[in-house]
């Protein structure tokens, strides 16, 4: 062996030790950092545990302490505690998202801040940095093939007398519940503004209702145990629930589907930013929003996401051309409006 | 000089003061700024949860005049009452039974067990026995007394049955621990004087154990007006509990002047009614005695 | 004894009885039968019997840390409850004063005013005393939330017992303290047992109160239930639940055989 190659070898070696040696002694950038945030809860805080928690800690020794509860619940809490905030990243549905904003307790981010936030779908960003998205969902229907003989194929389909007594929708304190009115609504010739065509077809579903129900888990039970057969419901939710051997199937109802969308937004005055930034910026990257996809079937939001062939199909929504299809939903005049559709619905639902 | 100044510190009216002080004090240090803020946010005119300024009983007058609200509050006070009267019916036998029966530590056991279930799990409990796959109806068809599944879950009926089935070990066991402190005697006294068991219950008993069964109605009333959870799930599209409303307002649609004016509203009314039951429940002759005069 | 009636009547009495608890324990053994199902869905009987949910619930730190918080928490609002409503209870009852009609309504209000609510009350509470969410705002808010229990239970309790009593200790010179812990306190141990079972089970199953005053890492098992139910599918909950019965059944059974010991001293 030459001298060269000796020296070539023991600089090699030098090399690979010597990055080592001060790795070593290098400190994670945020070591010994907590951040806190608004969870949901079950397998979805599982994922987010896998996808964003993990990672975090390794690569920046952030520690994420997931708050268990629900949306409204850390809306009042971050409300409460402006001065010391609660949270340092804040979890919202459409609406929650518009009146942390209006209420101020959001710090608007920019691109510099999460890098990922340019391989968001144009779409599903309505609020540029007060919110970013990381899952989109969609209410699609859902029935029961041993039990239906005719399958709804749009929302409005859930009046068929067949399935009296066996129908389960989600209510106006739903975001999905309000979009379907919504598009129950425009594909009957009203609108946001006019939502009589809608409240007319609720009419004529109600004495098929079993129930209308604002909890998830409610009609998840209901479904799986046979006693809806026909339901509006998140189709990531209806794919769970066929995976466990439930005899549903999903249809995308005639009636256009509307996405909801869950963000993540910084909270103002959060003593722990930088940490904060990198929470988002990994909860909204492919990494993640692959991870949710697969585990729970919501739709991701990050456009480079390439769903695996075998949930592909069964992921809603996803692709470019699904999303741009996607006709935008009003959310300023929903939070506007709702109290007094509620009022409605509960005054003719009665 | 120090004798009597003794004397008056240990007199009776300060005594009782004292013994009454810690809690009192503990719970309006605590409950001060939740009560303050409930009534200030009220009378806030707007109808979000921020950017609040001014005063209005616009809120009020609303929640008193619309028909939805009013109607509703008088639909949850009836059953709030139907159901307190339903467990006091059914809880009084059974708490007597508990305090002089046998097997009393089972009694408690089973009396306690439905308290310690998670009010979710509970549901989906109720929702596999009513449901129309469910418990009920499955023995009923296999018997024949139905040929085709029956819907009992989602109604007014359901939800009354359910809050009745949830709160009923509070009645028991308060008139289980008034009867206990009953003195056997008595009722061996009635039946030496040859009065037959319901005699005894009526004259006897029942007036004796009457503050405990005031007492766990009051517990039940308060408890059944102000429940949202157990209505909202089993309760379906048609049951509108005043409670729901206020969770409505205040999580849904984060329009909390009008939540809180709903729930002050709710606190008078139960409070009204817990303070007319206090009355039904004391007794105005001398405290009886341990034994019968 | 002459006045037991019929044989008839008595077989009746304990078949209702019987018939009674059944109906009052059903959605537990339901709930119990479903934890043992081996396929992931809620169902009634089950079709398999299997511990593997429990198994779950065991190696799922979320549960077992809250359960043993819970435990700790409801302890604590309950010995606080009792301490602080015992003595309230009789002044309320033994001081017949009419302003006291509203000092009574003031510690009857936690549990009226609703959990929503009260919660964010607290919470602005907490924050402004500094504690923020957590244990301490926990044991706050459950506190308060036990008290009312006690108190109205055992003014029932306290009007049952004979003055007469306490006055004839009284006027044998012995001093309050041992009036309260040789006379008083003995005899109204019912009520105080049931105060605490009140208070204990009214604190270890609150859910809507707590999801406001918890932390990440102080959350109560009811909580975690609650927000575990929103996504996740399976029995483990199931688990969970009859786990928490069959330990509050080994409670309750203790504490009944500690009072018995108390009647036996």
């Amino acid at each position: 062996m030459s001298l060269f190659r000796i020296g070539i070898y023991l600089a090699a070696i030098c090399a690979l030790a010597l990055p080592q040696g001060s790795a070593f002694a290098q400190q994670k950038e945020f070591e010994g950092t907590k951040i806190v945030v608004n969870g949901f809860g079950g397998n979805l805080d599982d994922v987010l545990v896998e996808s964003v928690s993990k990672p975090l800690k390794d690569q920046y020794g952030i520690t994420v302490e997931i708050v268990p509860g629900s949306v409204a619940s850390a809306y009042a809490k971050a409300m409460t505690s402006r001065s010391n905030p609660a949270f340092d990243v804040l979890i919202t549905d459409d609406i929650t998202l518009r009146a942390a904003t209006k209420a101020g307790l959001i710090e608007e981010v920019s691109a510099a801040d999460v890098p990922n936030m340019t391989q968001l779908y144009p779409n599903f960003v309505p609020l540029g940095g007060y919110g970013l998205p990381f899952f989109a969902s969609v209410c699609a229907l859902a029935y029961n093939k041993e039990h239906v003989k005719t399958p709804p194929q749009a929302l409005s389909d859930l009046a068929n007398p067949e399935l009296k007594g066996r129908v389960g929708i989600f209510n106006l304190e739903s975001v999905g519940g309000v979009v379907s009115l919504i598009s129950l609504a425009e594909a009957n010739g009203g609108s946001i503004q006019n939502l009589d065509p809608g409240f007319a077809k609720l009419k004529e579903i109600a004495p098929n209702l079993a129930t209308a129900t604002s909890s998830p888990v409610e009609m998840y039970n209901l479904l799986q145990r046979g006693e809806i057969w026909a339901s509006w419901f998140w189709s990531g939710r209806v794919n769970a629930l066929i995976d466990q051997g439930a005899p549903l199937a999903i249809v995308v109802p005639k009636e256009k589907l509307r996405g909801n969308l869950d963000f993540v937004s910084l909270v103002k005055g959060t003593k722990s930013r930088g940490a904060a930034l990198k929470f988002m910026n990994q909860i909204t990257s492919a990494q993640a929003s692959l991870a949710i996809a697969r585990s729970v079937y919501f739709g991701p939001t990050n456009q480079t996401v390439t769903l695996p062939s075998g949930i592909e199909k069964r992921v809603l929504p996803y692709g470019a051309e699904m999303i741009a299809s996607m006709p935008p939903v009003d959310w300023d005049a929903v939070v506007a409006k709702r109290a007094s559709w509620i009022e409605r619905w509960n005054r003719e639902m009665r | 000089m120090g004798q009597f100044l003794r004397r008056l510190a240990w007199s009776r009216d300060i005594y009782l003061a004292g013994l009454l002080t810690p809690a009192v004090v503990a719970v309006m240090l605590i409950l001060s700024v939740p009560i303050a803020w409930l009534v200030r946010i009220s009378l806030y005119p707007q109808d979000q949860s921020y950017d609040l300024s001014g005063w209005s009983a616009v809120h009020y007058i609303k929640a008193l005049t619309d028909d939805l609200y009013l109607g509703s509050l008088a639909r949850t006070t009836l059953y709030s009452l139907i159901v307190t009267v339903g467990t006091a019916i059914l809880g009084f036998p059974l708490g007597y039974a508990a305090a002089r029966g046998r097997l009393r530590r089972w009694k408690i056991f089973f009396i306690v067990l439905p308290l310690t279930l998670s009010l979710i799990v509970n549901i989906f409990g109720w929702i596999m026995i009513l449901g129309q796959n469910g418990l009920l109806n499955s023995v009923l068809l296999s018997v024949h007394l139905l040929d085709q599944p029956r819907q009992f879950l989602f109604g007014v009926g359901t939800v009354l049955v359910v809050l009745g089935h949830t709160y009923l070990p509070f009645q028991i066991l308060s008139v289980m621990s008034v009867v206990t402190q009953i003195e056997p005697m008595l009722e061996e006294a009635s039946a030496s004087l040859r009065g037959n068991r319901w005699v005894t219950f009526r004259r006897v008993i029942i007036p004796l154990a009457w503050p405990g069964i005031v007492a766990g109605s009051t517990i039940v009333f308060i408890l059944t007006i102000s429940a949202f959870i157990i209505p909202q799930l089993i309760g379906g599209a048609s049951v509108q509990m005043y409670a729901v409303f206020v969770f409505q307002q205040m999580m849904t649609v984060l329009n909390w002047p009008f939540g809180a004016s709903l729930s002050l509203i709710l606190l008078v009314v139960a409070l009204g009614f817990a303070t007319v039951f206090r009355t039904i429940g004391s007794r105005t002759e001398e405290p009886k005695s341990a034994v019968a005069k | 004894m002459q006045w037991q009636n019929s044989r008839l009547g008595l077989v009746a009495w304990g078949l209702f009885q019987v018939i009674a608890y059944l109906v009052l324990a059903l959605p537990s053994l339901v709930i119990i039968g479903a934890s043992f199902n081996p396929g992931s869905t809620f169902s009634f009987p089950p079709q398999g019997l299997t511990l593997a949910w429990y198994i779950r619930a065991m190696e799922t730190p979320a549960f077992t840390d809250s359960f043993f918080l819970s435990v700790e928490l409801a302890s604590i609002a309950t010995a606080l409850s009792l301490l602080v409503g015992t003595p309230a209870a009789y002044a309320l009852e033994r001081y017949r004063l009419p302003g006291l009609q509203s000092v009574q309504s003031l510690l009857l209000s936690p549990i009226v005013i609703p959990a929503i609510v009260l919660g964010i009350g607290l919470l602005m509470f907490c924050n402004l005393i500094g504690i923020g969410q957590g244990l301490a705002a926990l044991l706050l808010g459950h506190f308060v939330l036990t008290l009312p229990y006690v108190v109205r239970t055992l003014i029932s309790s306290f009007s049952l017992f004979d003055v007469v009593l306490e006055e004839a200790a009284q006027s044998l010179r012995a001093s309050r303290p041992v009036v309260w812990f040789r006379v008083i306190l003995p005899n109204i141990f019912p009520g105080l047992l049931s105060a605490a079972i009140f208070a204990f089970v009214t604190s270890f199953g609150n859910v809507a109160l707590s999801i406001f005053l918890v932390s990440g890492s102080a959350a109560t098992l009811p909580v975690q239930m609650f927000a575990a139910v929103e996504h996740s599918s399976d029995p483990t909950l199931a688990a969970v639940a009859s786990f928490v019965v069959f330990v509050t059944g080994v409670i309750v059974l203790c504490i009944d055989r500690l009072a018995s010991l108390q009647r036996l001293v």
